[in-house]
């Protein structure tokens, strides 16, 4: 499931997906243009905390 | 908690003994330079969201009405109220937006999190109940509370309005998945009313490590 979104000043958007399987607790960040979601890029594990301004 | 300017926050807190308790919660506004906490007109308030250009800010307050009986198995009454108070006006505990009333049961709230956009013509706010589902509506504040826009999602309540208004995003699932494996990322353009989401699939809940 998504976890948390957050957009940077230029549009775009992150996203946390995490995923709490039997014993498990896997955590992925998204990365995609906001004007244009079918850009969604896996960053790989991770959580994004904060963007950099 | 939330900024108000550059020096300053808004932030929520608790009766002692109450950690994390919206219900109890109260408003303040904290100092960052001088580290000073001033109670913010006495209100209370839970979860403020602070537009600071147009001075206003969104927040819940819940007000218990009865502890409950033995005929609703002792679920208290609550109503539960989405709150405009502008920033700079004295005494004003601001409009409200939109109101409910409902027994409590479980993680049950009618305004959670509410989210106010830049320029504050909008709140979105999520309605949660007993499981991890979520109706996220988006609110018109011109006026009356209009809700512009549900959707509803088994998932985490997970939004945000883009820096410069005008797109929110939030997480979901497809509307034609039952379950919780195809989750989605939704953004809401409040000026085109256009909604898009991510391709199927395109980011699935379970990967391989």
């Amino acid at each position: 499931m998504i976890a948390g979104v957050a957009w940077s000043n230029d549009g775009r958007l992150v996203a946390d997906t995490l995923d709490r399987g039997t014993g498990t607790s896997n955590q992925h960040v998204l990365l995609m243009r906001g004007d244009d979601l079918s850009t969604v890029k896996d960053l790989g594990q991770g959580r994004l905390t904060v963007w950099a301004p | 908690m939330t900024w108000t300017s550059a020096d300053q926050l808004l932030v929520s807190a608790f009766a002692k003994g109450k950690c994390s308790d919206p219900h109890t919660a109260r408003l303040y506004t904290v100092d960052v330079k001088t580290d000073g906490v001033k109670a913010f007109r006495g209100l209370a308030g839970a979860e403020p969201s602070a537009d600071p250009v147009s001075d206003q800010v969104a927040c819940v307050q819940l007000t218990k009405l009865d502890g409950g009986s033995s005929r609703n198995n002792h679920a208290p009454l609550y109503a539960e109220s989405l709150k405009l108070p502008d920033l700079d006006k004295g005494g004003a505990a601001g409009r409200t937006l939109a109101s409910a009333q409902y027994r409590l049961f479980a993680e049950q709230r009618a305004f959670s999190q509410p989210q106010l956009a830049p320029g504050a013509q909008w709140v979105l706010a999520g309605e949660t109940g007993s499981d991890v589902r979520i109706t996220y509506t988006l609110y018109d504040t011109s006026d009356i509370a209009t809700p512009w826009l549900s959707v509803s999602a088994s998932a985490l309540q997970a939004a945000a309005w883009a820096p410069h208004g005008g797109k929110v995003a939030f997480g979901g699932v497809a509307a034609s998945s039952d379950t919780l494996s195809d989750a989605c990322v939704y953004v809401d353009d409040v000026t085109s009313g256009a909604l898009a989401r991510t391709p199927p699939a395109s980011c699935p809940a379970r990967r391989p490590a």
